[in-house]
């Protein structure tokens, strides 16, 4: 029997299949969308539950939503992301899927796919549930949410581009999925923030570019800022310790994003294709 | 080569198609090394490996394509039953979905997984898990079949059911390349036999060029009573005998030096002394003689 492998489009699309199955069959898809319910349920309910109901300002209410949007982005990195391709080496599933007549940047592209479309499911749903809320509550959908879910989605596509270039470095599932988290949840905004304070814009920091999703809302957008990120606000005067805040732009964020996003998917295809089992 | 660790030293080795060559060699001598440069586990840092005339390196997809591997004790998918990992693998190969439901049914129950085929792989056993391997190989009937200790994790039962597969795989006229540390395995099923050692290739030659290299045999002797050292003096005068060791009252371990005909002397020569035999019985295979001997030399 003598077949011809499907041509490499039609292979993504098999392990495209077969990594959402997996998904499905391990309750991580279930997982997110539940994590992603439970925070909108928490930010709807306990306004009413603790009697002091919802702003008065209708920038202020989606805002507040939007605060969550990178950590429910993170979250789906390391549920999707993390594990993708260093669970093949160290759980030694490879040993059956590298000899097969597919190239390694085809299945990496196939399971990166299958964790962006299940990311976006998250994000959409989450963002699905502060559109509604926000016509049934003030009546109307502010054009800088609509935005700022676009922009989600692209910092999502290149959060999990960077995991997946960490899981095809990384040794264990474990510690891949422990650095993907901390990485973006920590790791990088302290960096930013001890950047901030040190009077030096991290328009290049993937994590400062994401924090556009929320501040649309929030940030005057004056372009032209100090740096070649954005604008500068003084902040911190609450505590008595003013330091300057470099405000992305929308422009600029989006080049960021995209560059984090080609780069680190080209940089992960590039280890995978070489990474020895 | 690892770092500064040559793993293969200009290996040079080509298998006709229609051959069962078996790939021995002591731990470390680059059989696996091979194994995983001809799947494109890994890369080798010179030189070029072909399938089917196709480079491995170059051209990955193509030279696999009518290849089916088994690699050291490969894991699979947890969540996915026995027939959606074969109907995976049958899809990335190209294969109609009939194909891969018929396939699928004769490669389960030649590795007898039949009555597995809807359960979670990630309840199985290791030795199960190794059937898995061999179905997913099989599924595509490829011309060209690579195995690394196909044998391996399997109970002995298990382990005959492989060697039958593959005698029946070289009757098809299949290319098998297969790497054992047992040689008696290696013996039934291949034909011809290829040595390495420190990455070099040693020798590769059929079996039966091969068994002469080294014509000393051990015999295991078996009496109904105790030897009497006037009996173990005669046999040690023996023709052909090299040496005797006494491995309790009742039993001896001749290594001997003769062809079938002087073990034939030796046999009545042995019922000339008065020795109550229980059983004659030639120990170790052909191929383990010539195996330590050639190693010895490399060594040497």
């Amino acid at each position: 029997m003598k077949s011809s492998p499907p041509s490499d489009s039609e292979q993504l699309h098999m392990v495209l299949r077969y990594e959402l199955l997996k998904y499905l069959r391990g309750q991580r898809l279930f997982g997110i969308l539940i994590i992603t319910a439970l925070i909108a349920w928490l930010m709807l309910a306990l306004p009413l539950l603790l009697g002091r109901g919802y702003p008065s300002d209708v920038r202020t209410f989606p805002s507040t939503f939007l605060m969550f949007v990178s950590i429910l982005i993170v979250l789906s990195a390391t549920f999707f992301g993390s594990d993708a391709i260093v669970s093949e080496f160290q759980q030694r599933t490879g040993y059956a899927l590298f000899p097969s007549p597919i190239r390694r940047r085809i299945i990496l592209l196939g399971k990166y796919v299958a964790s962006a479309l299940s990311s976006l499911l998250a994000v959409s749903l989450y963002y699905a549930i502060i559109i509604v809320s926000s016509q049934a509550i003030y009546g109307t959908i502010l054009d800088e949410l609509v935005l700022s879910y676009y922009l989600a989605v692209v910092y999502m596509l290149s959060i999990l581009a960077f995991a997946f270039l960490l899981s095809s470095v990384m040794k264990g599932t474990t510690g891949s999925a422990v650095l993907t988290f901390f990485l973006f949840q920590m790791i990088l905004p302290i960096i930013d923030v001890v950047l901030n304070s040190a009077d030096i814009d991290p328009w290049f920091s993937v994590t400062n570019a994401g924090g556009i999703i929320s501040s649309i809302l929030t940030m005057p957008r004056a372009m032209g800022g100090p740096g070649p990120g954005g604008s500068m606000q003084q902040t911190g005067a609450a505590v008595g310790i003013p330091y300057p805040l470099y405000i992305p732009e929308v422009l600029s964020s989006l080049i960021v994003m995209i560059n984090y996003f080609a780069i680190t998917l080209l940089a992960a295809i590039y280890v995978f294709e070489r990474r020895e089992l | 080569m690892y770092n500064s660790f040559v793993a293969l030293d200009n290996l040079n080795l080509k298998v006709e198609g229609g051959v069962c060559l078996g790939f021995l060699g002591p731990n470390g001598a680059g059989k696996t090394t091979t194994i995983k440069i001809l799947t494109t586990l890994i890369k080798p840092t010179s030189g070029k490996a072909y399938l089917n005339g196709i480079d491995v390196t170059s051209d990955p997809k193509a030279a696999l394509s009518d290849v089916g591997a088994v690699v050291e004790t490969p894991e699979f998918y947890p969540y996915l039953t026995p027939n959606e990992m074969l109907s995976y693998q049958g899809e990335l190969r190209g294969m109609s979905s009939n194909e891969i439901s018929e396939r699928s049914k004769k490669v389960l129950y030649e590795v007898k997984l039949t009555e597995w085929a809807d359960k979670s792989i990630g309840s199985f056993s290791r030795g199960m898990k190794q059937r898995m391997a061999l179905a997913q190989a099989l599924l595509h009937d490829p011309a060209i079949l690579i195995l690394d200790e196909p044998t391996s994790g399997l109970d002995p039962r298990g382990m005959h059911e492989v060697r039958e597969i593959i005698k029946t795989l070289k009757e098809k006229g299949k290319t098998v390349f297969m790497s054992s540390h047992l040689l008696s395995e290696v013996q039934e099923v291949c034909d011809t036999v290829a040595l390495l050692d420190k990455g070099r290739l040693i020798v590769c030659d059929k079996i039966e060029k091969l068994s002469k290299v080294s014509p000393v045999k051990k015999i295991e002797v078996r009496a109904l009573v105790a030897l009497t050292d006037s009996q173990l003096d005669h046999i040690c005068r023996f023709t052909g005998v090299r040496s005797v060791k006494q491995t309790s009252s009742q039993v001896l371990l001749i290594e001997f030096e003769g062809d079938e005909g002087s073990m034939a002397e030796l046999h009545n020569s042995l019922l000339g002394i008065g020795l109550k035999m229980t059983s004659f019985k030639p120990t170790g295979s052909d191929l383990e003689g010539m195996y330590l001997e050639i190693i010895a030399e490399s060594v040497r």
